[in-house]
């Protein structure tokens, strides 16, 4: 296992372990003093008329830049300087844990900065004791679980989007998410009811919660009550995230995302109530500007009290951030900007009044006063030389979701549906004080009609939405509940490719949890049976017989890709499919 | 003993910090404000590329907040090796004063107040009220 010298040989070669370690420290900070200076020097020449000092300016920004990649550069050290020691510790651990265990390590030579590559030392070391001994199962285990009797660990390394991934793969048991509720339960750290609402994904993330430890025994090497909440916090000290995927029975991986620097990031500086504050882009997904009054198109709706937004037919939840600061509410004039951001498995979006600039900045440490507070990674100086905050992504997603998030990325892909006991559902009133469920996987939109728009085709209704005719279902009608009429139609649209029905309904309730496993079948013509929300008995609407009965065509076409339109029903089907479909690959993978 | 005190005014009474805790007195700069920290907290200031924690000494002392239009003078003081600027009213001379002048606060004093006012240097030009720096600052 040992790695071969003509590796060793190109480490020394390379020289950079023999480099002067005089002022190492010292070094990329006057780079970072550069950066900012040029960044300031930048901001006054776009507002000159001086076309010399906007050249002299764009010269300086290109030398700055090309400088600050040099320093950059010498600071940099490929990871296998940490990997180096990784064979004889796994070797030990399994001698010690009486494990075999199968060694490989790909992508050594992805380069790190070197303060960040001291950080994430300890980190690493804890997932490689936690994976040969929590992880790859004895032996016997293996062999009677039709498994290759070595485990296989692999550690890998790779650059992506400005940041290196380092993953810290195991073949083992995998960490099963009812065991980690279970254990949050019994621990205290969250309640039965906060547990069965959570998805597998979300149940995993516990794991990094303090005072949280699965190890049955505790053992020499691991479970000693310094658990993943200290890999957490080291990682997101340096500015990285950590994550976990796991499959019962084939593995775990861990997953670091490590900046490539700790001195210089880039930012999005974005405007909210007057003051300005920097998101690292590393956390950015997309940006999406809103129209002005131009509400009713593409604007944010709500779901009760909770704003969302429906990006590309999915909904993402959104936290305004002058909600945040508890800062006055937004003119009903006043741009709007939502940033699509990426915290662990959260998604949502951060609403904010305007987009400014991206900048890249060099991060300053907060006083420890303010780092109590939980909503601010560092300070910056922005080019005018005013101190700018820099939001903590995680922490704002954390804060303003908490448990209850519902993570629109995750529950959208059919692997976790299949674990998935709950299911989101829309609850709507259909008059004769009688309500209904509807699966919010079919939900579009939500809209409110004047009554007037409601025309005929032979003796169907039908309205014009979007361009386009579009029938009508009439819950009450079709569930024989007490018919009102009235001049306004709620309005649920449910869209497949390019194919919508519109379903009217008396009054949208709410968006709840649905358990499957409280569901009773007592049902009725048009529903697939009933079950209790909210302390009331809410029917379970059979969409899909609901829809067929005004447009037959609707499920016979393929959905457009992302068209969020699946039944339950579909999503199982395709959830077996891209089981079946891992199995194989996995299987492949482990011979 | 005798110690050297660097003075400031705050609502017409004078107070002091010790002299060899204080970095700078400068006129006060753009603040940017954090939302949601503690009571006291006046700010982010970026002092020649640190950023500094402001601390606005009438809101924790309990005293109004001083006139809109008027404007602030910064006292930095280290504290735990870290800079932070304190907002005060009007920046006085370096005095020096001796233990024997020193008193500790009188029983009648705000239980708030008493946390981070050591006690009072009686001077003949009238009483020089001693600041617990560390306390003052801390959230």
């Amino acid at each position: 296992m040992e790695r071969p010298d003509g590796v060793v040989g190109r480490r020394l070669a390379q020289g950079r372990d023999h480099a002067p370690h005089r002022g190492p420290r010292r070094r990329p900070r006057a780079g970072g003093e550069l950066v900012l200076a040029r960044n300031a020097i930048t901001r006054l020449a776009d507002d000159a008329a001086d076309i010399d000092l906007v050249r002299a300016s764009q010269r300086l920004s290109l030398i700055a830049s090309e400088l600050q990649e040099g320093v950059m550069k010498t600071r940099m050290q490929p990871i296998e300087h940490v990997w180096s020691k990784v064979p004889r510790m796994v070797r030990d651990l399994a001698a010690a844990c009486d494990r075999q265990v199968r060694l490989e390590m790909v992508g050594g030579d992805t380069e790190l900065d070197r303060s960040l590559l001291e950080a994430i030392k300890d980190p690493l070391t804890h997932l490689i004791r936690n994976a040969v001994d929590h992880g790859i199962e004895p032996a016997a285990e293996r062999v009677a679980a039709r498994k290759n009797a070595a485990g296989l660990l692999t550690l890998r390394a790779y650059h992506a989007g400005g940041q290196v991934v380092v993953e810290v793969i195991d073949d083992g048991k995998g960490i099963d998410p009812e065991r980690v509720a279970a254990k949050a339960v019994e621990r205290g750290l969250r309640t039965a009811r906060q547990v069965s609402a959570m998805a597998p994904a979300e149940l995993l993330q516990l794991l990094f919660l303090p005072g949280f430890s699965t190890a049955e025994a505790v053992t020499n090497v691991s479970g000693r009550g310094v658990g993943m909440d200290v890999v957490r916090t080291k990682i997101e000290a340096i500015g990285g995230t950590v994550d976990v995927e796991s499959v019962v029975g084939r593995g775990t991986t861990w997953r670091l995302r490590i900046p490539l620097t700790l001195a210089i990031m880039p930012a999005l500086t974005v405007e909210c109530d007057g003051q300005r504050y920097a998101i690292p882009q590393v956390s950015m997904l997309e940006l999406v500007a809103l129209d002005t009054g131009a509400a009713g198109a593409g604007g944010i709706e709500h779901v009760r009290s909770a704003a969302v937004y429906r990006l590309r037919g999915e909904l993402l939840p959104l936290v305004d951030l002058r909600d945040v600061f508890g800062a006055p509410e937004r003119p009903t004039d006043a741009s709007t900007v939502i940033a699509v951001l990426q915290a662990d498995t959260l998604r949502f979006g951060l609403v904010v009044d305007r987009v400014l600039n991206t900048e890249e900045i060099v991060v300053k440490p907060l006083s420890p006063r303010l780092k109590a507070i939980g909503l601010y990674a560092g300070a910056t100086l922005l080019g005018d030389g005013r101190v700018s905050l820099i939001l903590d992504v995680q922490a704002i997603g954390r804060r303003c979701m908490g448990v209850e998030v519902v993570d629109a990325e995750r529950s959208a892909t059919a692997a976790d549906a299949v674990h998935r006991e709950t299911v989101q559902v829309l609850v709507a009133g259909i008059g004769g004080d009688r309500r209904v469920a509807i699966p919010l996987a079919v939900v579009t939109r939500l809209e409110t009609l004047p009554a007037a728009m409601l025309e005929h085709v032979g003796g169907r209704e039908v309205v014009q939405y979007r361009g386009s005719i579009t029938p009508v279902v009439r819950l009450d009608r079709l569930l024989g509940s007490m018919v009102t009429d009235r001049d306004e139609l709620t309005v649920v649209v449910s869209t497949r490719g390019d194919r919508s029905v519109a379903i009217v309904v008396e009054e949208i309730v709410d968006i709840v949890d649905d358990d499957a496993a409280a569901h009773s079948d007592l049902g009725d013509h048009g529903l697939v049976g009933s079950t209790v929300l909210k302390d009331r008995v809410t029917e379970l609407l059979d969409v899909r017989s609901a829809i067929a009965a005004v447009d037959p065509l609707f499920y016979a076409e393929a959905p457009t890709p992302g068209s969020g339109g699946l039944t339950p029903a579909d999503m199982v089907a395709l959830t077996a499919l891209a089981d079946a479909g891992a199995h194989d690959v996995l299987a492949g993978g482990v011979r | 003993m005798s110690r050297q005190l660097a003075t400031f005014v705050l609502d017409g009474a004078r107070y002091g910090v010790d002299v060899l805790k204080v970095q700078e007195a400068l006129r006060s700069q753009v603040r940017t404000p954090v939302p949601h920290a503690p009571d006291g907290v006046a700010g982010l200031v970026n002092l020649r590329g640190q950023v500094v924690l402001t601390v606005d000494l009438r809101t924790r002392l309990g005293l109004e907040p001083l006139a809109a239009d008027a404007e602030p003078m910064m006292v930095v003081v280290q504290v735990d090796g870290e800079p932070v600027s304190l907002l005060v009213d009007e920046i006085g001379d370096v005095i020096d004063v001796d233990d024997e002048q020193f008193e500790a606060p009188p029983e009648t004093l705000d239980p708030a107040l008493r946390d981070v006012i050591l006690g009072a240097y009686k001077l003949e030009t009238g009483l020089l009220l001693a600041l617990d720096v560390t306390r003052a600052t801390a959230a």
